[in-house]
Parts: structure tokens; C-alpha cells; sequence
């Protein structure tokens, strides 16, 4: 675990195949997995069905290119 | 442990130093978005550099993170935590003065550009905002007997961590610079921003590192957590490596690290009983930190502080209690006192 609120940041090591990722939940609907330099995509489909599978999701998805965020949206 | 040694120190103090850096990477990162990844800001800017570094006849200087915009105006940026010591507050100054000197700033070919005007920003936890106006614009800046006395006030922002987001706050007194670089639309006209982590989360994931030097305690948490395992892959008894192979793999995986930084950081998990040196060879044993969820920095502080981890105290209660339970072989218990 390297952070807790206003976010929760851990790292994750799939012992498997020695895959890393670091997890992020930065907001109540969605866990962002990102791929470390060492990880496998077959690693990545594990990981992401396990967390997916406890926490009852209802997609896993490759996250899209966002619209930027406009600074009006954050005042 | 002290800087530069590998003799323990108290864990406490280790921990508030991983806080308070980890808070200067979610600083850095937030202003990296804001001025690369929003819809206004970005067409304004010719470079962010998250790791300036600029010769002066003074030395090196290391701000926290330079703007260059392109109508040829500039930002430089410190994160302070002002202490309550008097240096702490003359140290800054001097830090703030240095950087209003500047003529150059760094550009996205790797040398600098020259800058017409300059904003010297100065970032500030909520909770020192006060004591820091006071102290630096009352009793230096608005002192005429002071040596701190620059051209243009630095612009003060305050910052806070809430639940859902940071609050970033351009300091509202009179006191306070103004925004005088960048281009349309311009920072100024946001003077309360809240940015949640999900914007900014993606940027410190890739970068990690802020400008500072990397205390040990976190250099340390990342070689464990994220480093070692990516290098080594499935956990062997033993792995074995050496600082200079740890230094390529920090600066391959974020762009950022230094020969002292990782040397302090192994010095750590030395100390911590994770790792072993000899003959030019680290050895790291590999093994989970804590049996509890607690956090992977608390757990190497702990170690490396010679202090019990959680599990060791837990283990202790959980042996206590069990000893002051009675039994049935207590004559208490049995109601055979006295017989």
C-alpha cells in the first residue's frame, strides 16, 4: 500500500508470472489497474477478472482517450 | 535513519518525511495535468518541466517545477513546508529570491529559453498558509530593515488534501503576488480549483518522483514494491543485484533518480533486515512485510527503526490476554479459593 485517502494507490505483484501492477481507486465506481514494466497481458486479464469478480463489476475496459477536463468543471 | 547513514532513527519522523514528499509528487503531478492535459491551459504552454535544473553563478537550483508559455513568460514553482525555526523561513527566502533571478527557463529540446516575465510561486500546505504570509510577506517582504526585499512579490497558493480532492487556492490577501506570466485563458482566472485524484492519478503512476530529493523511506517503498518486482519477476529466495543496476531500473522506470538517492534507500532496507551487501552485491530476500494490510512504508519504517511491527505487538496482546484469561486450572476460576 503506498497511499490511502483522498485515494487509495497499492501495488500489486502476480506471483503466477512476477506480472506488477499499481492499482488505483480514485473515485467510488471504477478500479484503474495500470501495467508495470514487467507485466503480461494474460497477468492483466487475471487481475483485472479477480478484482472484478470481488467487487461485482459490471465492465473491464481498456480506458479510452478522455475528452480533456475543463478547469470550469473543477472550481 | 539519518541521511546518508543506515543507523535507525525514530519511525515516526521517517513516516511524516514519506507524507509530506508523497504530498509534493500529488502537488507536482496535479500542476503537470493542469498545464498538459486540460482543455485550457495546455494551448498556452510551451513546456512543463517536472525536473528543472538550472546553473546559476549560485550552483545548481532544483525548483519543484518550471512553466514556459509560450508568449515567452514564465512560472517557477516551490512546494514549502515552513517549519517553525526561523531557517526554516530565511531558507525559503533565499530559495524564493534566487529563482525571481532567473532569465531562463527550461524548454522541451532539453536546453532553456529566455523568459520577459517570471512568476515566482510559491506552494504551501493550507494549514502553514497563515504563519507563512505572516512570516514571509509581513515580516520579511514589508520590512524595510529585511535583506528579502524582491522586484515582485511570489504568487502564494495554499493546498489541501480533502476525501474527494485537493483544494488549491490562490492565497485571497492583499499580501499576496499576482499572476503577471502565461498566456489567454490564464491561471489567474481560476483562483479555487478542486482536482480529484482520477485526473491527476495517471501522472504520478508514470512520473512517481517529485524534484526534492527522494527521501530514503520512499525510494525505498517503491524498489520493494514495484522495482525489485519487476526486475526479479516471480519471487526467488534470493535475488541479487547492485546499486548500479538499481539506479538504471529506477531511472528506466520514472525518468528520475540519483547515485546518493538509491544508495541512502538500500542503506534502509539494509537496515530493515530486507536486504544484505556484500562484495559490491545486494541481496534481497524477498518476503511479504506485514502479515496486516498496513501500509508498505509504515511496515520498512518500523524495521528499519528496530521498533516491533504490528504484527509483533498484536502477537504480544493476543499472548497477554491469553496468559491473564483464567483457566480452568486457576483456583480463582474454580472456585477453590480458600478450600
Amino acid at each position: 500500500m503506498f497511499h490511502r485517502n483522498p485515494y487509495l494507490h497499492f501495488a500489486l505483484t502476480d506471483e503466477q508470472d512476477g506480472s506488477n501492477f499499481d492499482v488505483l481507486v480514485t473515485r467510488e465506481d471504477a478500479i484503474d489497474i495500470f501495467p508495470g514494466f514487467r507485466s503480461s497481458a494474460s497477468s492483466l486479464a487475471r487481475v483485472s477478472q479477480l478484482l472484478s469478480e470481488a467487487f461485482g463489476a459490471l465492465e473491464i475496459r481498456e480506458q479510452p482517450g478522455s475528452e480533456p477536463v475543463s478547469l470550469y468543471d473543477l472550481v | 535513519m539519518a541521511r546518508g547513514t543506515d543507523s535507525p532513527a525514530d519511525p515516526d519522523a521517517l513516516v511524516r518525511g514519506y507524507v509530506i514528499y508523497d504530498r509534493a509528487v500529488d502537488i507536482v503531478s496535479i500542476y503537470h495535468w493542469l498545464f498538459t492535459e486540460t482543455k485550457e491551459l495546455p494551448s498556452t504552454v510551451e513546456h512543463f518541466e517536472r525536473y528543472p535544473k538550472l546553473k546559476t553563478s549560485e550552483g545548481e537550483l532544483t525548483p519543484d517545477f518550471t512553466v514556459l508559455f509560450r508568449n515567452g513568460t514564465g512560472w517557477v514553482a516551490e512546494i514549502a513546508n515552513i517549519a517553525l525555526p526561523e531557517g526554516s523561513v530565511e531558507s525559503v527566502c533565499r530559495q524564493l529570491d534566487k529563482y525571481s533571478r532567473f532569465t531562463h527557463l527550461p524548454n522541451a529540446r532539453g536546453g532553456t529559453t529566455e523568459v520577459s516575465k517570471l512568476d515566482v510561486v510559491l506552494l504551501t500546505p493550507i494549514d502553514n498558509a497563515t504563519d507563512a504570509v505572516r512570516r514571509i510577506y509581513g515580516e520579511r517582504i514589508e520590512n524595510p530593515e529585511h535583506w528579502y526585499s524582491p522586484a515582485r512579490r511570489p504568487v502564494m497558493i495554499q493546498f489541501a488534501p480533502t476525501p474527494d480532492h485537493y483544494v488549491l487556492q490562490v492565497w485571497p490577501g492583499s499580501q499576496n503576488g499576482v499572476f503577471l506570466a502565461g498566456g489567454e485563458p490564464n491561471y489567474r482566472d481560476w483562483a479555487d480549483l478542486k482536482p480529484p485524484p482520477k485526473n491527476f492519478a495517471n501522472n504520478k503512476v508514470r512520473y512517481a518522483f517529485a524534484n526534492d530529493p527522494i527521501p530514503p523511506l520512499y525510494l525505498a517503498t517503491r524498489l520493494w514494491l514495484n522495482v525489485f518486482p519487476s526486475r526479479f519477476g516471480v519471487s526467488a529466495v534470493t535475488d541479487e543485484t547492485t546499486t548500479e543496476e538499481v539506479l538504471e531500473l529506477v531511472r528506466h522506470q520514472y525518468g528520475r533518480g540519483r547515485m546518493g538517492e538509491v544508495e541512502d534507500a538500500m542503506k534502509m532496507l539494509r537496515t530493515a533486515g530486507l536486504v544484505t551487501f556484500a562484495d559490491g552485491i545486494w541481496k534481497i530476500r524477498r518476503r511479504r512485510l506485514s502479515r496486516t494490510d498496513s501500509d508498505a512504508h509504515v511496515a520498512i519504517a518500523q524495521l528499519a527503526s528496530g521498533a516491533r511491527t504490528v504484527d509483533d505487538r498484536a502477537r504480544t496482546r493476543m499472548r497477554r490476554e491469553l496468559a491473564s484469561q483464567p483457566t480452568l486450572f486457576d483456583e480463582d476460576s474454580m472456585g477453590i479459593d480458600g478450600v
